[in-house]
């Protein structure tokens, strides 16, 4: 049984090492997607079975008999022992966001290759290792948030600096998201609509639950999902409507007020009369059109149209200017480790986890299937003709302004593309024009719509997959928007609260409309110097988004090595050291990158010193001016982490030399009731 | 209670706890299944050497494995007493050795049984799952804690205690 056992890890091994060669070795030719689902598989299966099981043993030392928050403070409410299952499914609903699906398709510009790397192996040994680890600390403290815990692990400024990043990178990840929406539905009256009617789906949702079916979730879920799909055929009436068409044909400008003005709403609104149902029927067509997205690679088993490695690793990329060392670990970001997911293993997960020894599936696993997301996101977008990728993705300043510009200079390249395949294509999927909708949505909607319809339906059907792989990612990312919104808010009235009480009450209503309006203001900021940005505002703004959930990563990373450490198992600190360490080089070489390099695409003080320098423009002073505010954004971000790395440095080398005793906030050990089962 | 040979967690490793062996049922019920198969067959059966104690059977193809489990009750592999091997699925005759007509169609009633079990379970957790995401577990709880049913102002209020926590339950991106 036992040899059997080992044959098998052998062959597992073995596979993944075939699917890892031909992936990697393989040139001149398209190979099959399949070989990045089968290596995928083979490293997940492996790090699972193996590393994780290192962790769960040696380092953290699971403790089935160890009674968890869930179980001591158990109250029906918010701690609640959950079947491990239910756990992982909530879990992977609340990590699972359009990160994993738009950094690899941002990152497909260096080929498959670079990206399918580190999605696979920052995600076994740093994204899985972070969500476990910080899941585990969390339940052992009683399901403590990550700042509370940075606070009591690391020291009072640790805890400070923490929350000031977090809150940094959440209204800079707003603006971001927002970006994309923007860009994807600029001039598509079919997506507008689509979207637009989301809202009062939303409301409608609302006021069923709330008077006709109280509680009635899921039915409400699949009304609004069938209220969805007849909005997206509706939106198909719409844009072939003469009269129609014109009024949600909105520019990018007008899109922008529009989800400024979205945003504040949803953040001042009662929570369950949008936000609640919107973020229902979001998780709702996001679980399904997530495995929908498997069952169709593998049944159609596409091949990779993109190169293996591109001539774009030498920095002059279109889609965003920047070497593969550091850019394409910080945009690929959350599908292999986001410091985001720190912020749920350490908050609504660990009330539910029933035994200690179910952490390792719920941390480890959940962020394995998101990881999966991120491959399967970065197959979506090199099954596309690189032409057409690149067509899509570039910014209008980056490849020459016009359509007929941009299409000599992508064919120049070595990635021909003619204006009228393009002009076929934005047919096919219901567009007047698919050039230059940077931010990786619209390229992610054409490959998913291009393996939708090979599986089912044939390019008579294309069009309506293109419209539902958009709906999918808008719906996704006006949840962020609407949900990320109102949590910094929230952030704000607490810290304003310490400095005047009226503020810090959550339904004081002059506190809701002031500070809902401060943090509207604060990623409108940065979302209309994205859209008045010549070269797409995704050159700047994603790196700059990859630098903030990176950063976040180092925080978190930060107190899973003090924690370890503290618990007198130095030896192993390496776990999380090593990543932290590779995080602190990516993020820092990349954020002095974003300030200082000469290059203008790339270096923020480069190109303000470009614009002073060119001709006078009516908006010159404030384009200066943002360049010099992402500048000090990235500089701020570096200190305030340096802060925190530096504070738990000190930490652990008193613990080592043993000038301070190796000592935990753990809650003290209750044996758990369920101990018979447990042995 | 531990068996020799499942795994010893951290803990017991730490304090030094040691687990006496102890019979499990699931070796036992698996050769009571078999044994009762084959008794109804009328073909072989495992039973007690009355000198020495140990099985034996009248038919040594059938019955090698029976010998083996009884022979090695605690041993997870041969014995099969570990949970893992609780959980196993019984291991028939093989088909060749069987009864026309009769062992194949408990085979299969069996199997459709397991696998309509297993389906079963599959299903429950999957909308366990979907419950617990879409809160309708969470609304449930409530009612139970308030004693109360499902009605517009018990759900009102249910948002109410809610609202807070949704309203801070950040979204990944």
């Amino acid at each position: 049984m036992k040899l059997a056992k080992v044959f098998l890890w052998l062959v597992v091994a073995g596979l993944g090492t075939l699917a890892f060669a031909t992936i990697a070795l393989k040139r001149g030719e398209p190979i099959s997607a399949m070989w990045l689902v089968v290596a995928a598989v083979c490293t997940y299966a492996l790090g699972y079975r193996f590393y994780s099981k290192f962790l769960a043993a040696k380092v953290l030392a699971l403790d089935a008999m160890r009674a968890t928050p869930a179980e001591r403070l158990e109250n029906g409410r918010d701690f609640m022992p959950t079947n491990k299952w239910v756990v992982f499914g909530h879990h992977f609903a609340a990590i699972a966001g359009p990160g994993p699906l738009l950094g690899p398709v941002l990152a497909a510009q260096f080929g498959y290759l670079p990206g399918t790397l580190w999605i696979l192996v920052g995600a076994i040994f740093a994204g899985c290792v972070q969500d476990f680890v910080i899941l585990l600390f969390s339940v052992r403290r009683d399901g403590k948030s990550l700042g509370q815990m940075a606070r009591e692990e690391i020291g009072k400024t640790g805890g400070t600096v923490a929350f000031i990043a977090v809150l940094g990178i959440l209204i800079i990840l707003l603006a971001v998201v927002a970006l994309v929406i923007v860009n994807a539905l600029k001039n598509s009256p079919w997506g507008v609509f689509t979207i637009g009617m989301t809202i009062p789906i939303a409301l409608l949702m609302g006021v069923y639950l709330r008077y006709l079916r109280p509680g009635r979730v899921l039915e409400a879920s699949v009304l609004g999902f069938l209220l969805v799909l007849a909005s997206i055929f509706g939106g198909q009436w719409v844009s072939q409507s003469p009269s129609l068409a014109g009024v949600f044909t909105l520019s990018a400008t007008a899109l922008a007020v529009l989800i400024i003005i979205y945003g504040f709403a949803a953040s001042a609104l009662p929570v369950w009369l949008l936000l609640a149902p919107r973020d229902y029927l979001s998780t709702f067509v996001k679980l399904g059109t997530v495995g929908i997205l498997a069952i169709g690679i593998v049944i159609v088993r596409p091949h990779l149209q993109m190169p293996a490695l591109t001539r774009f690793v030498d920095g002059t990329g279109p889609v965003f200017a920047g070497n593969l060392f550091p850019f394409a670990f910080i945009t690929i970001a959350c599908g292999a480790i986001s410091g985001f997911h720190s912020l749920i293993s350490s908050g609504t997960t660990p009330k539910l986890i029933a035994r200690e020894p179910q952490a390792r599936m719920v941390g480890y696993g959940a962020m394995m299937a998101e990881s999966f997301v991120g491959i399967m996101a970065m197959i979506a977008a090199c099954t596309l003709q690189p032409g057409t990728y690149f067509a899509v993705n570039s910014g209008a300043g980056m490849v020459g302004g016009s359509p007929a510009a941009a299409v000599a200079t992508i064919s120049q390249w070595g990635f021909p593309v003619t204006s009228d395949q393009m002009s076929t294509l934005a047919a096919a999927v219901g567009e007047k024009s698919l050039f230059f909708r940077t931010g990786g949505a619209p390229a992610f909607a054409l490959g998913m719509a291009k393996i939708f319809s090979d599986s089912l339906g044939g390019t008579a059907v294309m069009a309506l997959w293109y419209h539902f792989a958009i709906m999918f990612e808008a719906l996704f990312i006006l949840t962020v928007l609407d949900a990320g919104t109102r949590v910094a808010r929230f952030m704000l009235q607490d810290a304003l609260g310490h400095i005047w009480k009226p503020m810090g009450r959550t339904s004081w209503y002059p506190s809701i409309v002031t500070t809902s309006a401060l943090v509207v203001l604060a990623w409108a900021w940065f979302l209309w110097q994205g859209i008045k940005d010549p070269l797409g505002g995704i050159n700047s703004l994603w790196p700059l988004f990859g630098i903030c959930n990176q950063l976040l990563a180092t925080v978190a990373l930060c107190v899973a090595t003090t924690i370890i450490v503290r618990m007198g198992r130095a030896c192993y600190m390496w776990v999380t050291l090593a990543p932290l360490c590779w995080l602190l080089l990516v993020t820092f070489s990349a954020s002095w990158q974003k300030m200082f390099n000469a290059n203008p695409l790339i270096g923020f003080l480069a190109h303000a010193r470009q614009l002073a320098a060119g001709p006078t423009t009516v908006d010159l002073a404030r384009r200066i001016l943002n360049d010099r505010l992402d500048a000090a954004v990235c500089g701020v971000l570096m200190v305030l982490v340096s802060m925190i790395v530096i504070e738990s440095a000190m930490v652990w080398v008193r613990v080592i030399s043993g000038s301070r005793a190796a000592q935990t906030s753990e809650a003290p050990f209750v044996q758990t009731r369920f101990a018979e089962d447990a042995i | 209670m531990k068996q020799p040979g499942d795994r010893v967690n951290a803990r017991d490793r730490l304090i030094g706890k040691k687990h006496p062996p102890r019979r499990h049922g699931g070796a036992e019920e698996r050769n009571q299944i078999v044994t009762t198969e084959t008794r109804r067959r009328g073909e072989s059966e495992v039973r007690e050497n009355p000198i020495d104690g140990k099985a034996t059977c009248d038919d040594p193809v059938t019955c090698n494995h029976q010998i083996t489990r009884s022979l090695y009750p605690c041993h997870p592999e041969r014995g099969g007493a570990s949970a893992t091997a609780r959980r196993r699925i019984p291991v028939l005759p093989p088909a060749k050795v069987a009864a026309p007509g009769s062992s194949l169609e408990t085979v299969s009633y069996e199997s459709m049984l397991r696998l309509r079990r297993r389906l079963a379970a599959i299903w429950n957790t999957l909308v366990a799952t979907l419950r617990e995401i879409f809160d309708e577990s969470a609304y449930e709880r409530f009612l139970l804690r308030r004693q109360t049913t499902r009605s517009v102002t018990s759900y009102r209020e249910f948002l109410r205690e809610r609202e807070d926590e949704t309203g801070r339950r950040a979204r990944c991106c």
